[in-house]
């Protein structure tokens, strides 16, 4: 190693606190931004691998209407048009009653069709002849992986009961599959049975859910394609993931931002760290100027030194994103199943792009952060290095260019993000200019606030306190930089705080006009925010002859696969007093509901942001009588789903649909006072086994608000995360600050300031700094939180909200920056207040 | 070797412009020592920063081994500065992080210097510290950091040295054992020399003195220095 090396790693060394604070900021921001991607990575793998365990070796799938396909066609597909590599498939999901409601998917499959498809089913254990004949014979009987039996305590010849489709069903274990390396995850959850007990068990009677296929070739596929009926359609066995993918794009490019924010912090601390360092040592690099070393040597030196924090941080952030990455998935997974598909997720799986992505985060950023230090400290030159004053004075003189550049950078960044697009990257990309913009009009703020606090601290404090806010106007080329992180991150919970509580009381209020009835039945539900499980007839109408039944609504909701696209169709029997819970973005609500009771159609604000959608556009759905035209009557408020929904009235969806029973069902009270008997009686109701989950307005609203309230749980623990990185930020720069003051707090203690008022000097100084971040951070976190608001949520989920400015969420995040500068300060002041005057001045 | 030719430079304060060198020409051979004299403010250091390239004049000619240096770029002036000279400060400017060894080996690596260990422990010997080679700087007395930097600024062999106000920090004691040392090793190995300094102690080795007075140089007797 050469001496110019060896000196530089010495000087880390030599600043462990500096060097160790930057490597953990570093090692945070890459930690969090990897748990993320591992998080929502393993999620999406666990879908994918249960959809893979499910298609087996199946190229295509049959699907049909909206009951599915009858077995007949099956039959005559395979007996009478001779199409063998064909197979019938059920799928449902049941949740065991007793072991902690843990999820596994229920596959019906044809046994005798099976061995092309899945041939982990040879690999029941020797008495295979003995487990086949008992799912043949007894009903509900099921085969699991051995793991699993293990796991959930059962044995071949147990039952176990369930929950399916709202009902309670016991299956009989009639033996398990050895696990092998090649079996192992499509099995982890999965329960397989024979196609007639799925039938029974699902209630699907003579109906199959899709058909797996084998296709070869072109040929192969034109003739089943000749075969479909009409409302059925051949598809590639991918293009399911491939929708469910789809659905969470944009959630998972919302939390992939999240956590570049915290990255973001935690760059704008390696830059802090980085122009530290060169300023601590502009008279060495100016020293080495002089004898021969050559800007470009030193500019790379200093690469090179970040680029071991980056290594180090990288490292570092990885280890740790192991272990939050395990919390997390419990969060992201819960959300998944609360709003998008049912996923189990055991394991965690990290892909070579995640690793590249974080090694890329971590060291390449790291290494764009620190050009510009490299870039001012090849620009030292080597005898005006030498003096500390003109430095602080040349940033002073920069302060009115710095102030125009802030004011340019911001305008830039407004121009980017007032492009119409529907890219959420590029509005991402415009927020970065805001933010450094802000960050260069910091300065300024300082030399206001000193202004304004110098003769007040004065007043109050003495001449000690006059020395602590002066100080940070002559220290201004470090202090600013420290304000600048610690305000961005504040900046940071303010816009994420204020988006989310808009958004809480967007969707309060729109909670509160929809769920305009007083009772609420549907069937349980394996996801929280919409009904997968449906009700018979019959229950609605022993519902509406409870005598206390003033009205009621019901709903359908189905799924449509079309075009690589999955539409959720509601089909509404709204009684007329439900009307006014639909409050209209496009269009005249009295034309909109005569059009929509005429057949018309209504979409949610993000279906028709989606699929380009106004009032008078055509959309046409596959509808079980093949592909139907359907005008838009009006574009409506809803909070319920970032897919969209579209919504027919219930008659009109019966013209063109077959699938019985109700998603939903909610009544009106004649008499508020009756609502607990009537909800009572319903619960009281003689189902045929059928359960049901009966809330009144109040739960179903609370509920509610729980589900989003643990939707935004990720982004609170990304919030908290970036104001540690940026506390770390903040500590990393006082201490900095306060150590190289060193010889000036020596000077002052040898001429009589005792230890206590050392540190009240510095605390007094650092709460001054806290301040200053926290009034930069206020108008910043409102604009960020303006723009999450008004562009990233909208391009992501195209939801308008409305935009509050709470009081509170200021109050806590001028505290938090306070608290956040007063804490990284103590340790500093305390370390300094101890510091013999004599050791400060002779280390100099 | 050193030649200067009509160089001029001025700094600007505020709305006023100061000029610090006027018109000046100064031509030093191989081998010579010239002491430079003047007040504080007077344009000294500038004048030793536009010989070693560090600063660049607003017109005129500054030729090192027959290159006019202004004309080069920063990076090749740099490159000049490596080869050609050597750098003695008044507050020594030792590495901290690294070795008095290490202080020594880093000109030589920039230079891509051959038997650097063995020209380390002759110019240890010579500037008398040969012991202190595995200390840090600041184990070292302020007369033993200058002997290094003394040494710093010989060991890759440069043909002029720059040294400003090489005593200027040093008790009268240790300065005149740096004047004694860089009599032994600067002016014994045949050095050009330029040399900023207000000690008249360190008159006795220059050829030429010079003073600078508002931008313009006049020599000065030696002897009415001393005396």
């Amino acid at each position: 190693m050469n001496s110019l090396n060896k000196s530089s790693i010495r000087y880390l060394l030599k600043h462990p606190w500096q060097f160790g604070l930057s490597v953990l900021g570093i090692a945070m921001g890459v930690a969090i931004v990897v748990s993320i991607d591992i998080a929502s990575y393993s999620s999406s793998k666990a879908f994918n691998l249960s959809l893979d365990a499910v298609a087996g070796k199946a190229t295509h799938q049959i699907t049909g209407n909206s009951d599915g396909i009858p077995d007949s066609f099956y039959r005559s597909l395979r007996k009478d048009k001779g199409i063998r590599n064909i197979a019938p498939v059920i799928e449902s999901y049941v949740s065991i009653q007793d072991s902690g409601r843990r999820v596994f998917k229920l596959l019906g499959v044809d046994f005798f069709a099976e061995r092309p498809f899945r041939d982990y089913f040879s690999e029941t254990d020797s008495s295979a002849g003995d487990v086949f004949n008992k799912l043949f014979t007894k009903p509900n009987s099921i085969i699991l992986s051995g793991e699993n039996m293990k796991k959930l305590n059962l044995s071949p010849g147990d039952s176990v009961k369930v929950l399916i489709n709202g009902k309670e069903k016991y299956l009989y274990i009639a033996g398990f599959i050895k696990e092998n390396d090649n079996n192992r995850s499509a099995l982890e959850n999965l329960f397989i049975t024979d196609i007639a007990s799925a039938q029974e068990l699902t209630e699907k009677k003579n109906n199959i859910d899709y058909i797996d296929v084998i296709i070869n070739n072109e040929s192969e596929e034109k003739i089943i394609n000749s075969l479909l009926p009409d409302g059925f359609a051949l598809q590639k066995s991918g293009s399911r993931s491939q929708t469910a993918e789809q659905m969470l794009d944009a959630f998972n490019i919302n939390l992939t931002s999240l956590s570049l924010l915290a990255l973001i912090v935690g760059l704008f601390l390696i830059y802090n760290t980085m122009t530290f360092s060169v300023i601590q040592r502009r008279i060495l690099i100016g020293t080495l100027r002089s004898i021969g070393v050559t800007s470009g040597e030193i500019s790379r030196l200093i690469l090179k030194e970040s680029l071991i924090i980056g290594i180090a941080g990288t490292i570092a952030g990885f280890a740790a994103a192991y272990f939050i990455s395990k919390y997390l998935l419990i969060i992201i997974s819960r959300t998944i199943n609360d709003l998008y598909y049912v996923v189990s997720v055991r394991e965690i799986y990290i892909s070579p792009f995640i690793i590249i992505k974080g090694i890329s985060l971590g060291v390449i950023a790291t290494l764009l952060s620190a050009l510009k230090p490299a870039k001012e400290a090849s620009g030292v030159h080597p005898r005006s290095a030498m003096i500390r004053s003109e430095q602080e004075s040349s940033i002073i003189k920069k302060i009115p260019r710095m102030t125009i550049a802030g004011i340019l950078f911001i305008i830039a960044g407004a121009v980017t993000l007032i492009i119409p697009s529907k890219n959420i990257w590029l509005s991402y990309f415009g927020i970065l200019p805001v933010i450094t913009g802000f960050s260069l009009l910091t300065p300024l703020v300082i030399i206001i606030v000193e202004k304004i606090f110098s003769p007040v601290y004065k007043k109050l404090f003495g001449i000690t306190g006059k020395m602590s806010s002066r100080s940070i106007l002559q220290n201004i080329s470090r202090t600013y930089i420290a304000i600048a992180a610690l305000s961005l991150a504040v900046a940071a919970t303010v816009g994420v705080g204020t988006m989310v509580s808009s958004f809480r009381s967007t969707v309060i209020d729109w909670l509160e006009t929809r769920l305009n009835a007083d009772v609420f039945i549907s069937a349980p539900s394996l996801i929280s925010r919409r009904n997968d499980a449906v009700l018979n007839e019959e229950i609605l109408d022993k519902i509406k002859a409870i005598e206390e039944v003033k009205d009621y609504n019901f709903y359908r909701e189905v799924e449509i696969f079309q075009d690589g696209k999955r539409y959720h169709l509601l089909a509404s029997g709204l009684s007329k007093r439900s009307y006014k819970g639909f409050k209209f973005k496009e269009g005249n609500p009295e034309d909109a509901w005569k059009s929509f009771e005429e057949g018309e159609i209504f979409v949610s604000e993000p279906f028709a942001y989606r699929n380009d959608l106004s009032v008078g556009s055509k959309l046409v759905l596959k509808t079980d009588k093949g592909m139907r035209e359907f005008r838009v009557a009006g574009v409506y408020y809803d909070y319920a789903s970032d897919q969209g929904l579209i919504t027919i009235q219930y008659r009109h969806f019966k013209e063109y649909w077959n699938a019985k029973g109700y998603s939903g069902i909610s009544v009106f009270v004649k008499d508020d006072k009756a609502i607990g008997t009537v909800k009572d009686r319903i619960q009281s109701l003689d189902t045929g086994g059928q359960q049901l989950v009966v809330r009144t307005y109040k739960f179903l609203r609370d509920s509610s608000v729980e589900i989003f309230d643990r939707t935004f749980l990720v982004a609170n623990v990304l919030q908290i995360l970036s104001v540690i990185v940026a506390f770390i930020g903040i500590l990393s720069s006082l201490m900095s600050l306060q150590l190289e003051r060193k010889r000036e707090l020596g000077i002052l203690r040898a001429n009589g300031l005792l230890p206590s008022q050392l540190f009240l000097m510095v605390n007094l100084q650092t709460l001054l700094m806290g301040l200053i971040a926290g009034l930069t951070a206020l108008p910043l976190g409102n604009i960020l939180a303006a723009i999450l608001i008004y562009i990233i949520n909208k391009r992501s989920f195209g939801w308008t909200m409305q935009f509050e400015i709470l009081p509170g969420i200021l109050a806590e995040a001028l505290l938090l920056s306070l608290a956040a500068a007063l804490l990284a300060g103590i340790y500093p002041a305390y370390k300094m207040s101890k510091t013999s005057p004599a050791n400060a001045l002779r280390e100099e | 070797m050193v030649e200067l030719k009509k160089v001029s430079r001025s700094f600007t304060e505020g709305n006023t412009k100061h000029a610090v060198l006027k018109n000046f020409d100064l031509k030093i051979e191989k081998g010579e020592i010239i002491i430079l004299l003047g007040k504080s403010g007077s344009g000294k250091s500038t004048l030793l920063n536009i010989i070693s390239g560090i600063d660049i004049p607003d017109e005129g000619e500054v030729t090192i081994a027959g290159k006019d240096i202004t004309k080069l770029s920063e990076k090749d002036r740099t490159l000049v500065r490596r080869n050609k000279i050597g750098f003695i400060f008044q507050f020594f400017n030792l590495i901290p992080t690294l070795t008095v060894r290490e202080n020594l080996q880093l000109p030589l690596e920039l230079t891509n210097s051959d038997n650097q260990e063995e020209r380390i422990n002759t110019i240890l010997s010579e500037v008398g510290l040969p012991e202190r080679a595995d200390s840090y700087p600041d184990k070292l007395s302020g007369g033993e950091q200058q002997r290094i930097a003394v040494a710093r600024a010989l060991i890759h062999n440069p043909d002029i040295i720059l040294a400003d106000e090489p005593t200027g920090n040093l008790d009268y004691e240790t300065g005149l054992q740096i004047v004694d040392l860089l009599d032994r090793v600067v002016k014994q190995k045949g050095k050009t020399m330029i040399m900023v300094t207000h000690s008249k102690d360190v008159m006795g080795l220059a050829d030429r003195v010079y003073s600078l007075r508002e931008g313009k140089l006049t020599e000065t007797k030696k002897d009415s220095v001393i005396e």
